[in-house]
């Protein structure tokens, strides 16, 4: 099977660069987002799997719920999503068109998991520390998680930096038993 | 009440807490996306490295194989049940290490370097990275010193040099790990290290090669590295890696180690396995492109390399030595089938090979090598002098006669010439032969094939050669134990010897009563 990621990469990146191109990333992305959504519904899903359905159906569906919020450029993005049968891809573009978003911002996306929630002193002070090594924008995301009993978490992409009490637990017991 | 265990002691706890690393653990991580046959896909690891080792917890390692654009393929090490799909996986930034050195000599380990012969864990400070690059052309040196396997067919007719590579290849029961066993049996007195890498091999057989070795006192010498056949298909392929980083050990210390793969078929299998698993395009014999990478890397490691080199790695510790790996790779062929593709890789990457075969072994000519065949491009710039110049001619002759006795079966009247030669050229072959498990040394090979050369055997009755040659021997051991252990030491060959040799040999035949 091939990855999903694959596929919807020549489609992303062709969209990403149309929009900057027509200064129109935002919206893009807006409009990305909720078409993503609309696939990715329960509902929709199950529609989906009918074997009685029609890709020309699906588009209907999306084209439907996003009424005229988009522009030709966007609708004609779908007619040729359509007649390629690649409609199910919409939540991988989405993903990926936000990658290539960030990256064209240097801008990173990143989740920070703790205990208790975190002072807004704090918080910048590790955003900050945070844009020094990653070189980026950053924009921090807020998880509380008690399994990590104390310590933080951070998360931006694959890159993980690990201070919570329960890694150093887990490390500790290995660096006793082994 | 439960028991305390030897680990439980509260300085070593409190060692190993000190020890410990405090600072938060920065990682790059993936996600298992699918899982089957020991190969996985992962999602992520975008800064992960080709053959980087993979941590999947904090017992189960991979390595990546196949960087794809979307997703990573690695093969697990080991066993793989308790893995499952969504699992993270961690970067080690590291390629996977092995321990070497001297504390590995003596025991029985798995392709990862860790025992398992039960007796207890490995105190090594060192390791190395299992994957190397060969020695370049500056830091090499030629092949001169002999590497004496005792055999008397292969140290006469197809020497090995130090640092050589020296393919056995043969059918399946032709002998093939006997002679790379007797190779090693002859190193017990010798300074030369062993290892032996059993791959794909089963495990009763792999037991009986280090029962054997244990007997004859040579273990303590001896690393033995199994991948055995019901291993993962990833450590039967890392395995011989592993012992040529155990190996290298000794020749960048300026010591000389020789290395048993038995066998390369198998390893080749095993990459096939997981080449084809990891979806990369099959080739001839179904086999992946860079097969012929997959042995060449390795052997290329096998060389000898000068004492600058050895000085430059051992920081000046070591001064004025020449370290050599040697390499003894084994081969099965299919019906005799040298021209199949891996057995042809492999000839043409090694310096030589020794060719074992059916038939010979099958007419009780033990071993079975075949003189026409078996050829050794470098080991004749290191024989031992005195094996050079008594037995220099054998391997044409002997070549020369099996190809004459298959013609004379036809004609019942031959000329004195061509008796002459058959004459001598069956002596030759009943010399050839030896008993599995008794390596001899230069001068028990000498005295033989000086005997041999002088005549002296041309009245002893064909059945009775090997007899003769036995009580020889003994008498030899006996008698002239100074002149041996001469022999044995120097390895020269001049008008003196010569003549107490011919002294020695003429008194045993007046004792001699056939």
């Amino acid at each position: 099977m091939q990855n999903i990621f694959t596929l919807a990469r020549p489609y992303a990146k062709a969209a990403f660069e149309f929009a900057l191109e027509q200064k129109t990333v935002l919206a893009w992305q807006h409009f990305l987002h909720e078409s993503a959504a609309v696939i990715d519904n329960p509902q929709t899903i199950a529609f989906q799997r009918n074997p009685h359905t029609t890709e020309t159906q699906l588009f209907e569906l999306v084209k439907g719920v996003l009424g005229d919020k988009i522009d030709e450029f966007m609708s004609q993005f779908l007619v040729l999503l359509t007649s390629r049968k690649r409609l199910a891809l919409l939540p991988a573009i989405f993903s990926l068109f936000r990658d290539y978003h960030a990256e064209h911002d240097q801008h990173v996306d990143v989740d920070v998991y703790s205990v208790t929630s975190l002072a807004a002193p704090q918080l910048a002070q590790l955003s900050s520390k945070l844009e020094a090594r990653l070189h980026r924008k950053v924009t921090l995301h807020q998880h509380i998680d008690s399994s990590l009993i104390g310590g933080l978490l951070v998360q931006a992409g694959d890159f993980v930096i690990d201070g919570s009490l329960r890694s150093r637990l887990r490390r500790l017991t290995y660096a006793l038993t082994d | 009440m439960q028991a305390l265990s030897s680990i439980e002691i509260s300085e070593l706890i409190k060692e190993r807490i000190a020890r410990f690393n405090v600072a938060p653990e920065v990682r790059t991580e993936g996600t298992i996306v699918s899982l089957k046959d020991g190969i996985v896909r992962i999602h992520g690891l975008d800064d992960v490295m080709q053959g980087e080792m993979l941590q999947f917890d904090e017992h189960t390692y991979g390595m990546a194989l196949n960087l794809e654009r979307d997703s990573v393929g690695a093969v697990v090490l080991g066993p793989y049940e308790h893995l499952s799909e969504g699992q993270t996986v961690k970067c080690t930034g590291r390629i996977l290490e092995v321990p070497v050195g001297e504390a590995m000599l003596g025991r029985v380990v798995d392709a990862l370097g860790n025992p398992i012969d039960g007796r207890g864990p490995i105190q090594t400070s060192f390791s190395s990275p299992v994957e190397k690059v060969a020695p370049g052309v500056i830091s090499r040196k030629s092949v001169s010193q002999p590497l004496q396997t005792g055999i008397k067919s292969i140290d006469t007719m197809t020497p090995i040099g130090r640092g050589q590579r020296e393919l056995i290849i043969g059918d399946r029961q032709t002998g093939k790990t006997a002679v790379a066993i007797d190779t090693i049996l002859n190193q017990l007195e010798s300074d030369v290290f062993c290892i032996y890498v059993a791959i794909g091999q089963k495990a009763s057989s792999v037991a009986n090669v280090v029962k054997k070795l244990e007997e004859h006192g040579v273990l303590k010498k001896t690393i033995v590295v199994a991948a055995n056949a019901s291993d993962a298909a990833s450590l039967q392929f890392i395995a011989p890696y592993a012992g040529c980083a155990m190996g290298e050990y000794f020749r960048d210390r300026g010591q000389d180690a020789l290395i048993i793969y038995d066998d390369l078929t198998k390893h080749a299998w095993a990459y096939r396995q997981i080449s084809l698993l990891l979806r990369r395009p099959p080739g001839r014999e179904a086999y992946p492109g860079d097969i012929f990478y997959l042995h060449s890397r390795l052997l290329e490691r096998a060389s000898r390399v000068n004492a600058e080199y050895v000085e430059k790695l051992t920081e000046g510790k070591v001064k004025g030595r020449t370290g050599s790996l040697t390499a003894l790779p084994v081969i099965e062929t299919q019906a005799g089938d040298v021209s199949a593709f891996v057995p042809t890789n492999v000839i043409s990457i090694t310096d030589g090979q020794i060719f074992l075969e059916t038939d010979l072994f099958n007419a009780g000519i033990r071993p079975a090598v075949n003189a026409g065949l078996s050829v050794s491009r470098v080991g004749g710039a290191a024989q031992t002098k005195i094996i050079k110049k008594l037995a220099g001619g054998v391997r044409i002759s002997l070549a020369q006669y099996r190809e004459l006795a298959a013609f004379a079966q036809f004609s019942s009247d031959l000329d004195e010439a061509t008796k002459k030669q058959l004459n001598r050229g069956q002596r030759f072959t009943e010399i050839m032969k030896q008993n599995q498990y008794s390596p001899l040394s230069v001068a028990d090979i000498a005295m033989i094939f000086f005997a041999t050369d002088q005549g002296f055997l041309d009245e002893v009755e064909l059945p009775k050669v090997r007899l003769f040659e036995k009580e020889m021997r003994e008498y030899m051991h006996h008698h002239h134990e100074k002149l041996m252990n001469k022999i044995n030491e120097t390895g020269d060959y001049n008008a003196e010897i010569e003549s107490e040799m011919k002294k020695a040999v003429e008194s045993f035949k007046a004792t001699y009563t056939g």
